[in-house]
């Protein structure tokens, strides 16, 4: 049952593919391509890679509001017109990818008993050690990029001082 | 049960789409999807040959990691060239000046 579940997936799969390459209309190729990533997610899914599967998941959860807010409903992601409340992109973007790093490193963090590296003399380093980096890493570059992201407003006129 | 083989004919032959996509199409929205396309079927054929491993499925996601950075740096690249020559076929673009 599961080889025939799996072809039927494969084929639904390869017709995306086949869509996403050849269709003159950029909407319906990008829109094709979700097809091809949410077939595959189902086999990732059907061959146990749970991980990997649910990683896909977030990935497809971002293309699809890039897609829908940049090609379905582009009139509403007009940057910077008279009138109109700024949509900025870059805020989805950023929210998938926070969700992804956290599934990263909660996993790490939760596979803690398998050696990462070679043990050398009297240190083994574990996965759990390199989560802990990965950490620190991004809670760095998050301060990094608040102090960035205030230090632009205040350049730029944004903040009103008080 | 899945025959890994199975898994890795259907990684390839999404592997040979995105290949034919990538050298035959003009519009650069095409190229980049075939690009994921073909990061698709690599992504599929390391499942099959991944086993229970952890590290191995940390390739995987590396691979789902370049997956989405093709996807950005593409779009991005794509977003000057259309601003400065008003257009996205790649044909057009056969300078690294505007």
């Amino acid at each position: 049952m599961q080889p025939i579940l799996f072809w039927a997936l494969g084929a639904i799969s390869l017709i995306a593919g086949v869509v996403a390459v050849g269709h003159a209309r950029p909407q319906k190729s990008t829109q094709s391509l979700l097809a091809l990533m949410t077939a595959n997610l189902v086999i990732l899914f059907l061959l146990s890679s749970t991980l990997l599967a649910f990683e896909l998941l977030f990935v497809i959860l971002g293309t699809t509001v890039v897609v829908w807010m940049t090609l379905v409903r582009r009139g509403r992601l007009k940057l910077g017109a008279p009138g109109r409340r700024r949509y900025n992109i870059t805020k989805f973007v950023a929210f998938f990818v926070a969700i992804w790093l956290g599934a990263i490193i909660w996993w790490a963090l939760n596979h803690s008993v398998e050696p990462a590296g070679k043990c050398m003399e009297g240190f083994c380093p574990q996965v759990e050690f390199g989560a802990w980096v990965a950490v620190f890493i991004l809670s760095v570059a998050a301060v990094s990029a608040a102090v960035i992201v205030m230090a632009r407003r205040r350049a730029s006129g944004e903040e009103k001082p008080e | 049960m899945i025959p890994a083989v199975h898994v890795v004919i259907l990684g390839l032959l999404q592997f040979i789409v995105g290949l034919v996509g990538l050298l035959l199409r003009r519009p650069g929205t095409v190229v980049v999807v075939s690009a994921v396309v073909m990061l698709n079927g690599v992504l599929l054929v390391l499942c099959a040959t991944a086993g229970e491993s952890s590290l191995s499925q940390v390739e995987g996601v590396v691979v789902l990691a370049l997956i989405v950075a093709v996807a950005l740096t593409g779009a991005a690249i794509l977003y000057g060239f259309h601003r400065f020559r008003k257009t996205v076929l790649v044909d057009e673009h056969d300078r690294m000046k505007h």
